[in-house]
């Protein structure tokens, strides 16, 4: 069953094509022939790394783009983006006081394309947290909460909470105007808690005041801790969608 | 599925169209006598799988012309209108028949359950019995609820449209990017504050409950307070009959509006009263005793704007009584007010707040001294 449609020749596309795909390459690489018929098409979902988060088959009232309006995978989308955008700002960018100012002004004047890797992150940043948000709205109005999804919703809540985190760790790291006092906004806010409010404090900024020791904590958690934490509630989010009867429908 | 009542029933088969694959392409039609040809409309009789042209078999009575078997054709709106091409192998029978079927005794408890069944039914429209009430009417609603959850392969029918988003998306991305440069201003100075100092707009509802109460309870316990109801949301409402469906119907759509407009409201009046009015200093003046530091954190920082917060909460839920809200629609309208609130008071935060955080229009707002 599984080796099925291995053997059978493809044609269409000219010569070349045929040659490709019923070549043994094509075929180690991709192992099914190119999806034209029901089989294959589920075939090719079904045994592929990336692919096979989704189920081999959707109900059709679930993928109306009115009903989901792609927000899940945009939000998705944006994140790997980030990833990728992020990665390259890296080399460019040494969290320390004296220098990341600098660094910035660096990528802006003198990286190839630094200017713009910068600007799709930062606007990447903000359009994660606008998608997220809708997604949440989308979801709760279609009722798609509900039991069996229950916890879902909770992952899902959780990784809106990390989606907000990532993006203010973020916003402290051109070390400009800006950041710095957005970032002293931002932590008095959680200075106020009551009791705990003090060592909270001190926890964040690991100082009394933002300093070297606040960018380093910060670009520590923006680059390794949060990413690292956000992947993993996204796997089980994604993983659960499966689990708890695929994209919710009206029963 | 349906043959099984087939006793005196007649069974409900599907019309397919014919393409060259097809097994039954080029047989003959046992009623007109000529070869079923690609491209045409044909179904297979139920019981001896003789492939008839669709339109031969109405025409005759709905009946095979070799053993004389009833069957009906299930009408699949413009299913069958599908080029030929992308539907090259027979749709397999849909999975959905067992899970569907409950729907009619589900309808039963009609007035708390609103909107689902209309919704469910919509489609149903020239398969639904005049006379024969139950039967037939649950049959139409079967085939209704089959259609609707009628099974796509992911490739190319969820693949290409989130292919698409995603391209779409990178590339508004990168047009925004290439035009817009993200904003640089001078070298972080600890010497010298901003005015005024803004957090960033996401986090710019939060600093506006600031202006209004105690940091602890506008920074940390509205903010916990709001997360834990958020992750509580499906253990409160945990009916599933309106699962999948926009607003749960027409009810919850008007709970809403209704939500939308009263929380549009009270935040602005508070807003606004709060900067002509001053309800807390109005009360340390009328009470003076409260002008005692830590008697004012208490009394006039946390506990006044915690029993307006209260008031203005309860008042949505009155506001809302009249339809005999089901829990469904309580969580709706107390959802939409935490959203529309976050929005709104992130715009204010964004847009209307000046020097100091007092209030401008945006068009008269004075320049941010950095």
């Amino acid at each position: 069953m599984a080796t099925g449609s291995l053997g059978q020749p493809q044609s269409g596309g000219g010569e070349f094509w045929d040659w490709v795909r019923n070549g043994r390459v094509f075929k180690s690489i991709f192992r099914y022939s190119y999806p034209s018929d029901r089989r294959n098409r589920i075939m090719t979902v079904a045994k592929n790394v990336f692919l096979h988060l989704h189920p081999s088959q959707v109900p059709r009232g679930g993928i109306r783009v009115t009903y989901t309006w792609c927000l899940g995978g945009l939000s998705f989308m944006t994140f790997l983006l980030l990833t990728v955008t992020g990665v390259l700002l890296m080399f460019y960018y040494v969290p320390s006081v004296t220098r990341a100012y600098q660094d910035i002004q660096d990528l802006e004047t003198v990286v190839t394309f630094g200017m713009l890797m910068r600007n799709i992150h930062r606007w990447g940043a903000h359009m994660m947290v606008i998608t997220v948000f809708l997604h949440m709205c989308r979801v709760f109005y279609t009722g798609s909460y509900k039991p069996p999804r229950e916890f879902n919703w909770v992952v899902g809540v959780i990784l809106l909470v990390l989606t907000l985190l990532l993006s203010f760790t973020g916003y402290l790291l051109p070390w400009d105007q800006l950041a710095f006092w957005a970032v002293t906004v931002g932590t008095q806010i959680g200075g106020a808690a009551p009791i705990v409010g003090k060592q909270l404090n001190l926890l964040l900024l690991g100082d009394y005041e933002i300093g070297q020791n606040t960018l380093i904590r910060w670009y520590t958690l923006h680059v390794i801790a949060f990413p690292l934490l956000l992947s993993l509630f996204l796997a089980v989010h994604f993983w659960r969608v499966r689990q708890d009867g695929g994209i919710s429908q009206p029963m | 599925m349906s043959t099984s009542e087939a006793g005196t029933k007649p069974a409900l088969i599907s019309a397919r169209p014919t393409t060259a694959e097809s097994k039954w392409a080029g047989k003959e039609c046992p009623h007109c006598k000529k070869g079923i040809e690609a491209g045409e409309a044909a179904v297979l009789c139920p019981k001896c799988y003789t492939p008839h042209h669709r339109d031969c078999w109405t025409s005759h009575g709905n009946v095979c012309a070799v053993d004389q078997t009833p069957a009906n054709i299930l009408e699949r709106a413009a299913r069958g209108a599908a080029p030929p091409a992308a539907a090259a192998a027979p749709e397999p029978a849909p999975v959905a028949a067992t899970s569907a079927a409950p729907a009619p005794a589900r309808a039963a408890p009609a007035p708390a359950v609103k909107a689902p069944v209309a919704v469910a039914a919509k489609p149903a429209a020239p398969a639904a019995a005049p006379a024969g009430g139950g039967a037939s009417s649950a049959r139409a609603m079967r085939s209704a609820a089959r259609r609707a959850q009628a099974q796509l392969t992911t490739w190319p029918h969820l693949l290409m449209p989130e292919f698409f988003s995603a391209v779409l998306l990178v590339m508004g991305l990168v047009v925004m990017a290439w035009f817009v440069n993200a904003p640089l201003e001078e070298v972080a100075n600890p010497n010298h504050t901003p005015n005024p100092s803004k957090a960033p707009w996401y986090f710019l509802n939060l600093q506006e409950l600031l202006l209004h109460m105690h940091p602890s309870l506008a920074g940390v316990i509205i903010p916990t307070v709001v997360i834990v109801l958020l992750m509580a949301i499906p253990y409160l409402d945990i009916a599933t009959e309106d699962t999948g469906i926009w607003f749960s119907g027409a009810q919850g759509k008007k709970v809403f509006w209704i939500s939308l407009v009263y929380t549009t409201f009270w935040a602005i009046t508070l807003i606004l009263a709060d900067k002509f009015i001053g309800i807390r200093a109005v009360i340390e003046d009328a009470i003076p005793i409260l002008k005692i530091s830590w008697l004012s954190e208490i009394v006039t920082q946390t506990m006044v704007p915690t029993a307006i917060m209260w008031a203005v909460a309860v008042g949505l839920y009155v506001a809302i009584a009249h339809l005999r809200p089901t829990m469904r629609d309580v969580v709706i309208a107390y959802f939409t007010a935490f959203a529309v609130a976050w929005i709104l008071l992130a715009i204010v935060g964004s847009a209307f707040r000046g020097p100091a955080m007092e209030l401008y229009w945006p068009w008269n707002m004075p320049a941010r001294v950095a």
